[in-house]
């Protein structure tokens, strides 16, 4: 009843989904230069020119405390739509978009909620577990950064 | 409040008009209360507030309407003399052209117009019953005042009437009964069709009946939209004459300038950016080329081409940036206003002196400037100029001086604010900063007293030791320097203690183009504005080495007699992995009259960038964080990013 769809992303060993209305565009990365900034946040990768725009780009694993991967051929950058801004999410890789129940989202786990807050649920499918992804929290950032 | 069936275009043109209007007022208000009782000041309120009673009764904004007919009433009385222009009756002007800018604010947003006009509508009444009562007294002589009159009348009529000559010829014979008509609009009435003859129909009329009875002998007549009708008095029956010949040469003049969509012109200098940005990674391809195929025929005719778009570019670029630069005067007209209520509200007598408002800056940069403006106003007559008596005291005027004036200076506009009050205590800042933690003795002990003044810039700092609803609404200056920091201009501070302070804000002319080096430092690109930038010297050569002094951490350049400290680009930034420095550079540049040697790897060469805006993600809990040294990034004809280096932020972090 209530599909949505979500675009499907990997980081390690596990999937993460985000809402498919956020997104922008996919790019790969041999097309796209990444232009370092200096004296940037640690989690902050560059920023790259797409197309004459300026987007900057969070590497979603320093973002989320996990081991710094190289970037290989499977690297992505997702172009979201965050507070009327466009900004980039470097990923390990994008798997597929797929179609959810929102009945399947479990909105309540409070326990992951209070250490990683850009967890909004997880998605409960089969023997498959994804977590959904609130874009907008990532790319907010603490005063203590 | 009634819109409906209102053109979008009609209101634009009416909150363009209205806007106008009120800022217009205001600034008569000023002249008049500055002793300049200037009849001609008073002609001109008269007519904005008449001419906003109008057009807001056809607009359908009837709170405007009422007010600015109240208002009216008040300046009729003025304007023949029957009242006298006194402190009270300025603040109730002062306060009506605030409300009606206060419904011109709400109708711009599309907000209902909830102002609360019935108290100054009482006020206005009290003040005409007051002189009523006067005039009543007078009015026992006979002779003390003139009974018959001549009016203006001006009559709308309802969009859909037809044969309107007919309804003029009507409304002409009904007034003959009662008086004699002098003068209409459009004169032959009876022969113009209805299509030539638009809503108005104006009337010069001479009687001696009351209005009401004008009005009444009017109204009879159906289908009129509105009707209004104004005394004029002899004298200013001629000048009106007068007024309306002028008005119409200045018609005549008005019709070589048009009025275009801002946004049109923003997408132009978009394109022209873009082009340039082109332009300029053309030329590097055409250099290439030439090397490639040097006696190529073909070649010589691109370079040829190539030269010519560069000089279209350069003019096309300068038009555009032309179209988008106001006069400074939009901004500087508000101050008076402020100045004269803030100076009352302090009980400090203060004047503002404004010099160069013609002065010209991009519109973009324009509107910024309002808030640091602002407060640096405020700053100065709350903190800055002393009290009366304080004045006299030390033997200076009693009236404080307030200096706002601007200047261009090359591609620059430089706006200072100087004050003659009591000036910074740099003793008094440095008790601040240690008393806020913002910096610890030591380092206190190890700045010039320059460096100490601009603590007042950094957050958390304030000198008012008392909160007043002036300038201590819990923001301090440090807005005002990331507001002329994100403008990319600088802001410097002169003090002497007890004499005053100057602010100067230098800005550049315009936010997007400008001319810079572009140096390399690894794989990061930076830019370099150009007019911080002095002399370009090379290392490599044993000599400039020689000059160069270590002293512990610090590097001494000596430089022309002079010891300046240098700062390597690639430590300041962080950027890892240092080469040998035998091939670099020394960048001198000057800011806020100090220098500073920048030592930059490569340098890649001069050229013009298009500066685009990272503000939208920086600062404080923005995901770039606080890029202090960034001030906007630009994108080279081959694509790269480059950073463009705020000097003036580089030189100070560096200092402290």
């Amino acid at each position: 009843m209530d599909q949505n769809q979500f675009v499907i992303f990997v980081l390690e060993d596990e999937e993460y989904a985000i809402d498919i209305s956020k997104v922008k565009e996919i790019n790969r990365l041999k097309d796209m230069a990444i232009y370092k900034i200096p004296k940037a946040p640690y989690y902050i990768e560059g920023m790259i020119n797409l197309r004459g725009t300026l987007v900057p780009i969070v590497n979603a694993r320093k973002k989320l405390g996990m081991d710094v991967y190289e970037i290989t051929k499977r690297s992505r950058i997702i172009v979201v739509n965050s507070y009327g801004q466009e900004v980039g999410l470097l990923v390990d890789g994008v798997s597929c978009v797929e179609e959810f129940d929102l009945s399947c989202i479990d909105f309540s786990l409070d326990e992951i909620k209070t250490k990683s807050d850009y967890i909004a649920g997880v998605i409960h499918e089969e023997k498959r577990m994804l977590f959904y992804i609130d874009i907008e929290k990532i790319f907010y950032v603490e005063q203590d950064l | 409040m009634n819109t409906d069936g209102l053109d979008v275009e009609d209101l634009c043109l009416f909150l363009e008009e209205t806007k106008e209007q009120i800022e217009k007022m205001e600034e008569e208000l000023l002249k008049l209360e500055n002793g300049q009782e200037d009849e001609e000041s008073i002609h001109c309120i008269f007519r904005m507030v008449h001419s906003i009673k109008g057009s807001s009764a056809i607009m359908g904004f009837e709170k405007m309407t009422s007010l600015s007919h109240a208002l009216e009433n008040l300046l009729a009385k003025i304007r023949e003399k029957e009242m006298h222009i006194d402190l009270s009756v300025m603040n109730i002007s002062f306060y009506a052209v605030d409300l009606l800018r206060e419904m011109y604010t709400n109708i711009c947003e599309g907000t209902e117009c909830n102002t609360y006009i019935d108290d100054i509508l009482e006020q206005i009444n009290h003040t005409l019953r007051q002189d009523k009562s006067h005039k009543n007294a007078k009015e026992e002589h006979p002779s003390a005042k003139e009974v018959s009159s001549t009016h203006k009348i001006e009559i709308v009529f309802d969009e859909d009437v037809e044969m309107k000559c007919i309804k003029a010829f009507q409304i002409n014979e009904i007034l003959s009964q009662i008086g004699t008509i002098s003068k209409t609009t459009p004169a032959d009435f009876i022969q113009v069709s209805d299509e030539n003859f638009g809503d108005t129909l104006v009337m010069l009329f001479y009687t001696e009946e009351e209005d009401e009875k004008i009005y009444k002998q009017i109204h009879s007549i159906s289908q009129l939209k509105s009707v209004s009708i104004k005394k004029l008095q002899r004298d200013t029956l001629d000048k009106m004459n007068e007024g309306e010949k002028i008005q119409e040469n200045y018609i005549s003049k008005e019709k070589s300038t048009i009025r275009v969509d801002i946004n049109k012109i923003d997408k132009i200098l978009n394109l022209v950016g873009e082009f340039i940005t082109d332009k300029e990674n053309l030329n590097q391809i055409s250099l290439h080329l030439k090397k490639v195929y040097k006696n190529d025929v073909q070649i010589h005719k691109l370079l040829n081409t190539l030269s010519h778009i560069n000089l279209i570019g350069t003019q096309l670029q300068d038009i555009v940036m032309s179209t988008r630069m106001l006069p400074l005067e939009n901004i500087f007209k508000r101050f008076p206003r402020m100045v004269r209520d803030l100076s009352l509200k302090c009980n400090k007598e203060i004047d503002l002196i404004i010099e160069g408002s013609e002065t010209e800056i991009d519109r973009g940069i324009i509107e910024e400037l309002v808030d640091p403006i602002t407060h640096l106003l405020r700053n100065a007559i709350d903190h800055g100029i002393e009290e009366k008596h304080e004045r006299i005291q030390k033997g200076k005027k009693p009236i404080g001086n307030l200096k706002l004036s601007a200047k261009s200076e090359e591609r620059h506009v430089v706006i200072t604010l100087s004050d003659d009050g009591c000036g910074l205590d740099v003793n008094k800042i440095k008790r601040k900063v240690l008393e806020k933690g913002i910096a610890t003795e030591d380092k206190l002990n190890n700045l010039s007293d320059k460096d100490i003044l601009y603590y007042i810039f950094e957050p958390g700092f304030s000198t008012a030791t008392k909160v007043s609803d002036i300038s201590g609404r819990g923001v301090g200056l440090d807005v005002v320097k990331s507001n002329i920091r994100q403008l990319h201009g600088m802001i410097d501070i002169q003090t002497d203690k007890g004499k005053g302070t100057s602010f100067i804000i230098k800005l550049p002319l315009t936010l997007a183009i400008s001319q810079a080096l572009i140096i390399k430092e690894q794989e990061y690109t930076f830019a370099l504005p150009v007019y911080n930038i002095i002399e370009i010297l090379r290392i490599k050569n044993s000599y400039t080495d020689k000059r160069i002094h270590k002293v512990g951490e610090i590097e001494i350049f000596h430089w022309r007699e002079e010891a300046i400290p240098l700062i390597r680009v690639e430590q300041y930034f962080k950027i890892d992995n240092l080469l040998p420095t035998n091939k670099a550079s020394i960048i001198i540049v000057a800011v806020a009259e100090r220098k500073f040697g920048f030592v930059v790897n490569k340098i890649v060469k001069e050229q013009q960038i298009v500066i685009k805006s990272i503000g939208d993600f920086v600062g404080q809990n923005k995901l770039l964080g606080n890029l202090e040294d960034i001030s906007g990034v630009s994108i080279l004809g081959d694509g790269t990013l480059a950073y463009i280096m705020d000097i003036s932020s580089v030189s100070r972090n560096f200092n402290q």
